[in-house]
């Protein structure tokens, strides 16, 4: 009978056979899942490929109906769409119907109607309870913007949802959608794109203004009675680029209001009055320049810009020695901007203030004003 | 201890090699799932984006030391970006060449009385240039501070935009560079900073300032650089980026937040890795701000911004830049050593930091002392040399494979289109790469780790440019 291995020498062949054995499976793993990455990008190489030539080939059938329907001629009726071809037809019209505008617009998006393409945008945004498959990114996005274009008010719950809880930026163009169909009643379903767009709530303003809010401009300024005050940066930047003095009640209003506390909200409507009107509002402007945060003191700064007269003098020359760069900036080129006090004064500030800040400040903007290019 | 270093060495070096391929793996994994969900998406939104206007404005710091050859074309094509509000600040950093001089010329710079934020100490700024002709430029000379961080720190004293962009002076930027990362911005308010890719510029051909032809490099050196460009950029940090763990934006293209660059404390310096530094910092200024319940964060990473620079194409210049990195990365390391294991960030603490200090700051010890301990083992016999073979195919096969996945993972990204001759020839040198490459690196930066050690002090890097690919050449 062969002798048995102690345990002590046991252990290390076991080891040994471990490494020997996971060093096999650990490569064959790995190689494994490493193929099948390479598989997977070859896959989706040949899938842009295919789906290349698909979108040449039905460009070369649907992009003259589309430029037909644009300038008006007869094209007859169209053809069917194949059910595997509904999406690239979708990202056709959507792209062209991107660069067109006016009466050829309209024909397009009447077209788009015939051809049932609001249908196809419908079952991407509310698909029946058989749905077969979560579509993509792009899949949603061209349907978001074909409900903006076409004017899908069946959607207008699923678009509430994307606007609500909805990844970014498909949020965006969920807002875009809902104003396009009806802008009065979006007001307050756009309200949490605003405020999840925060500091960069511009870009989404500058969308909204392209599918027509400016003409519900008063629904939106009535939302300001009752918004919190997290709300109003995005919805106050709005206003202003309407840039409507039939806002500015409102506005007022909101900015003297009690429940008004939060410094991005008071900055935000300080800033919304001197951009619409700040005229009149000077004495309320002006209680806001002693205000902690650097922000609302600056946007007050501005607005006195606006709507300050001499009296103003001291005031904005104390605002000219804050600790903050862009209060001193702001301040200066508020001085500049009140006719009666205007460039001499601020040199004369230059000359006599012994703080260096004040100083240095007003030369800078003196210089600004000078080199237009520069303004 | 024989018997003990026989016993273990090879489990060690094996489960060494599990780790690293294994994180390796799952990020290109992770960046495979991202750029096959989203680079149609982003392509898409790219074409939608129109500029107004009012997009946010971004100030791009170019810090420049003796770059008066190519400061020039460098500032028009920088000019050409297609963005709305930017504006580029210079800084000419006590260069003793034309820098100052060619910029002045050029575009009729006059003294502006610029009232800047003390933000930072600097070396002292002799004066602040402004453009009669091109709006957008501003020009700070100052005396040289002895680190492009104190340069770049003189630029974030200047900057009044919301965004900062920092860059070198000798890069060639994607036209649309600006606006495909600030849509990421745009998109999500939670990111803070974000990074592009950077590509070997060497082989391309630049005419003005403007990427006429891109293509791989003829030298050799530089296209193993390409492979490892790729699969640094492209795997690793859109990997990390999934795994909200990004610890280094590239000195070289990076925007970040003006108003949380100076939270941060902006460039340090003293440290050699300023840049990986600074995105250490912001994720403690953040990393601070979240356990407030003041909201989460992202520093994302954009695959298909692209930033050409040149890399090395000789070993003394190649041997002093990955040194320094080497020096950068293990000074980071330890002065931000509390991240490791921290709760408050766990993908940076418990993933990102240990793997960085296991693999990319340790490995060249690891290497060099397994050489000694299976030469030894080998030469005692208590090593099978089959053993010893397998573990080396298996090292072999995976770092072949995992460089290969990274080209495919190239020719996903947006806008990526690599010929089929450079592709093979890409595939060759993936063959080449741990035969020549990876031991030359590996050396390099045992030296970088030894000079940390010894101590050192930062200062502007040499690089000497071939700029081959200047001026259609």
């Amino acid at each position: 009978m062969p002798a048995l291995p102690s345990v002590s020498d046991a252990l290390p062949q076991a080891g040994a056979l471990l490494v020997n054995q996971g060093m096999v499976w650990a490569t064959l793993f790995f190689l494994g899942v490493t193929a099948w990455m390479i598989g997977v990008v070859v896959f989706v190489k040949w899938q842009q490929q295919h789906s290349f030539i698909r979108d040449q080939k039905l460009i070369a059938t649907w992009e003259g109906l589309f430029f037909a329907a644009i300038t008006g001629d007869d094209m007859g009726s169209p053809p069917a769409i194949n059910r595997v071809d509904r999406r690239h037809v979708l990202k056709i019209w959507c792209h062209i119907a991107d660069d067109v505008a006016g009466d050829g617009l309209d024909r397009l998006t009447d077209l788009g109607r015939r051809i049932g393409l609001d249908r196809v945008a419908l079952a991407i945004l509310k698909p029946g309870r058989l749905r077969l498959a979560t579509p993509s990114p792009v899949e949603v996005l061209l349907a978001l913007r074909a409900a903006e274009r076409l004017r899908i008010g069946a959607v207008w719950e699923p678009l509430k949802k994307v606007v609500r809880v909805g990844p970014a930026p498909l949020d965006r163009f969920a807002a875009r959608a809902l104003v396009a169909i009806d802008a009065p009643a979006a007001a307050p379903a756009i309200l949490p794109a605003l405020i999840r767009q925060g500091r960069w709530a511009a870009h989404l303003v500058e969308d909204l203004m392209e599918v027509g809010i400016a003409s519900a401009v008063e629904d939106y300024a009535a939302l300001l009675n009752d918004v919190n005050d997290d709300a109003i940066p995005g919805l106050a930047l709005l206003l202003a680029r309407c840039d409507n003095p039939i806002v500015l009640p409102a506005v007022r209003r909101r900015l003297a209001a009690e429940q008004t506390r939060d410094p991005d909200a008071l900055a935000a409507l300080l800033n919304t009055l001197s951009l619409v009107g700040a005229q009149g509002e000077r004495k309320l402007v002006s209680s806001f320049t002693g205000h902690e945060q650097w922000f609302v003191r600056m946007r007050a700064a501005q607005a006195i810009g606006q709507c300050g007269d001499q009296r103003d003098a001291a005031s904005l020359e104390s605002l000219l020695s804050d600790p903050n760069w862009y209060v001193r900036y702001h301040a200066a080129r508020a001085v500049l901007a009140i006719t009666e006090l205007g460039g001499s004064y601020l040199r004369a500030i230059a000359e006599r203030t012994e703080d260096r800040f004040a100083h240095d400040m007003a030369l800078h903007v003196l210089a600004e004003a000078e080199a237009p290019a520069l303004r | 201890m024989n018997e003990i270093l026989a016993q273990n060495a090879m489990p060690f070096f094996f489960f060494y090699m599990v780790y690293v391929f294994g994180v390796y793996t799952l990020l290109n994994l992770l960046a495979l799932f991202w750029l096959r969900r989203n680079s149609e998406l982003r392509e898409y939104l790219l074409r939608e984006t129109r500029l107004t206007g009012r997009e946010p404005g971004v100030a791009l710091i170019v810090p420049a030391y003796n770059e008066g050859a190519g400061i020039v074309s460098s500032v028009r094509s920088l000019l050409q970006q297609e963005y709305g509000d930017f504006e580029i600040i210079v800084i000419n950093d006590g260069s003793s060449d034309e820098t100052l001089s060619s910029l002045i010329a050029e575009f009729d710079l006059y003294r502006f009385p610029q009232a800047y934020c003390q933000r930072f100490a600097t070396a002292p700024i002799r004066g602040v240039y402004r453009s009669r002709n091109e709006h957008r430029l501003r020009v700070v000379d100052k005396e040289n501070g002895g680190s492009k961080a104190d340069a770049a720190n003189a630029g974030l004293n200047i900057a009044m935009r919301p965004l900062v962009c920092f860059m070198d002076a000798d890069e060639v930027l994607d036209r649309q560079a600006l606006l495909r990362t600030v849509q990421y911005f745009l998109d999500d308010k939670l990111v803070i900073a974000c990074g592009g890719v950077l590509r070997p510029l060497n082989g391309c051909q630049v005419d003005e300032g403007n990427l006429i032809r891109d293509a791989i490099p003829h030298n050799p050196l530089a296209l193993f650089q390409t492979i490892e460009y790729m699969r640094s950029f492209l795997a690793g940090r859109i990997g990390w980026g999934q795994l909200d763990a990004v610890l280094i934006i590239s000195g070289g293209y990076g925007i970040f937040r003006t108003d949380l660059a100076v939270a941060a404390g902006g460039f340090d310096k003293n440290f050699l890795g300023e840049d990986m530094d600074l995105v250490l910092r912001l994720h403690k200024v953040m990393g601070k701000q979240k356990s407030a319940h003041r909201g989460a964060y992202k520093i994302a990473f954009v695959p298909e911004t692209t930033c050409w620079t040149e890399v090395p194409e000789t070993l003394s210049v190649f041997k002093n830049q990955r040194a320094r990195w080497q020096r950068g990365l293990m000074e980071c390391l330890w002065a931000h050593r509390r991240f490791f294991f921290s709760l408050r960030t766990p993908a940076i603490g418990w993933i990102a930091m240990p793997f960085f200090l296991v693999v990319e700051a340790l490995s060249p010890i690891v290497e060099l002392v397994g050489l000694f301990i299976i030469g030894y083992l080998l030469a005692t016999g208590q090593l099978e040399p089959m053993a010893l073979l397998m573990l080396g195919a298996f090292a072999l096969a995976m770092s072949m494979m995992l460089s290969t996945t990274s080209l495919m993972l190239n020719s996903l990204t947006p806008g990526n289109v690599v010929e089929a001759r450079e592709t093979a020839i890409l595939l060759g040198i993936i063959i080449l790469e741990p035969f020549i490459y990876h031991p030359l690196h590996t050396y390099y930066r045992l030296i970088g780790i030894l000079q940390w050690v010894r101590g050192s002090h930062p200062s502007w890097g040499t690089m000497t440019r071939s700029g081959r690919w200047q001026n259609g050449q």
